[in-house]
C-alpha cells in the first residue's frame, strides 16, 4: 500500500534516534517496580506484618483518598496498589513523548518536509511512531513481568500488573497519535495528550488526556512543568539511591 | 523561435545584437508574457513537459498564497523560479511535492498527479528545501544514506564524489553542522540520487561563495546528463548563470516567463558613451533617463530605438561605448518595485 511506503526505514530511524533514551526509560520504569517489590519483601516478610500495615494504611483517610484501598495483603497487592499507578503514569508519559516526538515535533521542526519529499506514504511517519511506541511498551511489559516473577511474585499477578501498565501506555499512544493530528505544535500535542496545559499551570478541562484518566481517584497534581518532573517516578527513582527508604516509611 | 533546450548562458549578453532578428513589435512583447498563448505554451508541442501548472490557487485562511499561478518546465531544462520572499515559490513547490493540496487549478508532474501519485513520483525526483532541518543526533553520512534509502536508491560513487566536492565531514552529528553544512547534506543526498527531476528551493541560501560555485558546476553537469531542474531563487545572478528559462512570480501570480533573451526584449539597454561632439538624443523616441555630463552620455534605450541611437552616436564620434543588456535585477525591479505593482504587464 502506497500510504505506508517507507514505514520500515522510518521505524528504524526512530529506534536509531531513541537507541539510548528509550531502553533507559523502559529499564528505569521496570526497575522502579522491581526494586520496590524487593524492598517490600524485605520490610514486610510475614503475612502478619503486612496485615498490620494494611490496617494502619486503611485507617488513614489521607492515604485512602490518595491511593485507594489496598486490595489484599500480599506483596504483589501492595506493589500494584501503591506503585502500579506510578508505573502506569511513567509508561503513559514515555509513550506520549515517543509518539509526539516522531510525528508533530518532526513536522514542526521541518524534518518531515524532507521525509515527505521522499518515497514515503502519508501514513508512514505516524505508523513508524506508533510501532516504536508499541515496541517500547511490549519491552516494558516483558521486562517487568520477568523481573517481578523472578523476585518470586506470583506469575499471573506479575503478568497482569505488567500488562496493565503497558496497556495504559498503549492507550495513551493512541491518544497522543490523535493529539498530534489536532495540535499545531509538539508542545500543544503533548499538552492535549497529558490533559493539562503546562504553561502557566492553567488546567485545561481534562476530557481527553491522561490527567482525566487519573480522574478523582488519582493524585490531584497540578501539572506544572516542574511538578511533572518531580512527580515522575522514574526521576524519583533516580533521586533515591537507597531504594525503597521513602515508601517504606510511608507505608509503615 | 528555437526550443531552448541548451541555450547559451553567460555568453548570451555577448550575442545580444543577434537578437535584433527577432520581431520587436508590441505583439512580441505580449507573446513573451506567460499567458495561455505564451511561448511556454507554444513550446509545448515541441518538447516534453516535466512540470505543468496552470491557474494554480492556494489559500491559507484569508491569505491567497497562490492566485492563478502558471508554470511550465520542459524536460531537460534548468528552469529558474523567481520571486521576492513570500511570492509563493515554496508553496508552489510543496504542491508539486504533494505536501500541500491545491485549492484550484491544474497541476501535473512528470505526467502524473502530484497529490495522488506522490509516492511513485517521489522515487523519480529529489528535493532540497530552502531551510534544511536534520535529526540532530544522526551524522551527516547517516542522513544522506537515510534520505537515499527513503528515495529508493542512491549511487555510492556519486555520493562519495559529491561529499568530496562539497567538502563535507559526514562523520559529524547534525547538531554540530552550520546552516551551510545542513544544506550540503540535503544537496548531496539529492544530487547523488538517480532522480530525473530536481526541485531545489533556494538551495544556495546558506552556502559560501566557493560552495555556491561548486553547486553551479553541479547543476550544469546535471543538465548535461539530461535531468530537469526547477530552481527557486531570489538570487538573480544564480538564475542568470544557470537557467534556460525563467518564470517570475509575484503575489502568487506568474508575471513573466520565457528565456532570458526573450525577457531582455522587454527592458531597456543601458548605454554609456564618451563622445567627441555633443549630440541631441532627447528627440529620439525610446530614449529614457538621459544624462549628459560633459562629453559622457548615459541613457536607457528601448531596443527598437537602439539602431537610431547608435547612428547618432556614431556621427558625433565615439571615444568609448558601453552597451549593457538589462540585468535580471532590472527586470525584477520593474516587476516588483512598489510603485509598479499592479503594472507588471507594462
Amino acid at each position: 500500500m502506497d500510504g505506508f511506503a517507507g514505514t520500515g526505514p522510518l521505524s528504524k530511524l526512530a529506534f536509531r534516534r531513541d537507541g539510548v533514551v528509550l531502553p533507559a526509560c523502559v529499564l528505569g520504569i521496570a526497575a522502579l517496580l522491581a526494586i520496590t517489590a524487593r524492598d517490600l519483601k524485605v520490610l514486610y516478610p510475614t503475612e502478619a506484618s503486612r496485615v498490620a500495615v494494611a490496617a494502619r494504611a486503611g485507617a488513614n483517610p489521607a492515604l485512602r483518598f490518595l491511593l485507594g484501598r489496598l486490595n489484599g495483603t500480599s506483596v504483589g497487592a501492595f506493589l500494584a496498589a501503591r506503585w502500579g499507578v506510578w508505573g502506569a503514569a511513567s509508561a503513559v508519559l514515555l509513550t506520549i513523548f515517543i509518539v509526539v516526538r516522531h510525528t508533530r515535533a518532526d513536522e514542526e521542526a521541518g524534518r518531515l518536509e524532507l521525509v515527505g519529499s521522499a518515497a514515503v506514504g502519508r501514513q508512514a511517519p505516524l505508523t513508524a511512531a506508533l510501532l516504536a511506541a508499541v515496541a517500547a511498551n511490549l519491552a516494558l511489559a516483558l521486562l517487568t513481568f520477568v523481573w517481578l516473577a523472578r523476585l518470586g511474585l506470583p506469575v499471573a499477578g506479575s503478568a497482569a500488573l505488567a500488562l496493565s501498565i503497558s496497556g495504559c501506555g498503549l492507550v495513551f499512544g493512541g491518544v497522543a497519535a490523535a493529539a498530534a493530528q489536532l495540535a499545531v505544535t509538539a508542545r500543544g500535542a503533548r499538552g492535549i495528550a497529558i490533559g493539562r496545559r503546562f504553561r502557566l499551570g492553567r488546567p485545561v478541562p481534562p476530557v481527553l488526556g491522561f490527567a482525566a484518566g487519573l480522574g478523582g481517584a488519582g493524585p490531584r497534581v497540578r501539572f506544572s512543568r516542574r511538578a511533572v518532573v518531580g512527580a515522575h517516578p522514574a526521576a524519583g527513582g533516580v533521586c533515591r539511591p537507597g531504594g525503597g527508604g521513602i515508601p517504606a516509611r510511608r507505608l509503615a | 523561435m528555437k526550443p531552448h533546450l541548451r541555450p547559451a548562458r553567460r555568453d548570451e549578453p555577448a550575442r545580444r545584437p543577434g537578437s535584433h532578428a527577432r520581431p520587436l513589435a508590441p505583439g512580441g512583447i505580449v507573446a513573451a508574457r506567460m499567458n495561455a498563448s505564451g511561448p511556454a505554451a507554444a513550446g509545448t508541442a515541441r518538447r516534453d513537459v516535466a512540470v505543468r501548472a496552470s491557474g494554480l490557487t492556494k489559500r491559507y485562511g484569508r491569505v491567497r498564497a497562490l492566485d492563478g499561478l502558471d508554470l511550465e518546465v520542459g524536460v531537460g531544462e534548468v528552469h529558474a523560479f523567481l520571486g521576492p520572499n513570500g511570492a509563493g515559490k515554496s508553496t508552489t513547490i510543496r504542491i508539486l511535492l504533494g505536501l500541500l493540496r491545491k485549492d484550484g487549478g491544474e497541476v501535473s508532474l512528470l505526467g502524473a498527479d502530484p497529490w495522488r501519485d506522490a509516492v511513485e513520483l517521489h522515487r523519480r525526483l529529489a528535493y532540497v528545501p530552502g531551510d534544511v532541518t536534520l535529526w540532530p543526533s544522526l551524522t551527516g553520512g547517516e542522513i544522506i544514506d537515510l534520505l537515499g534509502r527513503l528515495r529508493g536508491g542512491i549511487s555510492a560513487s556519486r555520493r562519495k564524489a559529491l561529499t568530496e566536492r562539497f567538502d563535507l565531514d559526514t562523520s559529524k552529528r547534525a547538531r554540530a553542522y552550520s546552516r551551510g553544512n545542513r544544506q550540503k547534506v540535503a544537496l548531496i543526498a539529492a544530487l547523488a540520487s538517480e532522480a530525473e527531476l530536481l526541485l531545489l528551493d533556494e538551495p544556495t541560501a546558506g552556502l559560501d561563495p566557493l560552495m555556491e560555485a561548486t553547486f553551479r558546476q553541479c547543476v550544469i553537469e546535471e543538465r548535461r546528463e539530461g535531468r530537469t531542474i526547477l530552481l527557486s531563487s531570489h538570487l538573480l545572478a544564480e538564475a542568470e548563470a544557470l537557467s534556460d528559462r525563467v518564470t517570475i512570480i509575484r503575489h502568487g501570480k506568474t508575471v513573466e516567463t520565457g528565456t532570458l533573451a526573450e525577457m531582455r526584449h522587454l527592458t531597456r539597454v543601458s548605454v554609456e558613451a564618451e563622445l567627441a561632439a555633443p549630440v541631441a538624443l532627447d528627440a529620439i523616441p525610446g530614449v529614457h533617463e538621459l544624462t549628459v555630463t560633459g562629453a559622457v552620455v548615459r541613457c536607457r534605450v528601448d531596443p527598437a530605438a537602439l539602431d537610431e541611437v547608435a547612428g547618432v552616436l556614431h556621427q558625433a564620434g565615439i571615444r568609448s561605448l558601453t552597451c549593457r543588456p538589462p540585468t535580471l535585477e532590472e527586470l525584477f525591479l520593474r516587476h516588483y518595485s512598489p510603485e509598479r505593482s499592479g503594472a507588471g504587464s507594462r
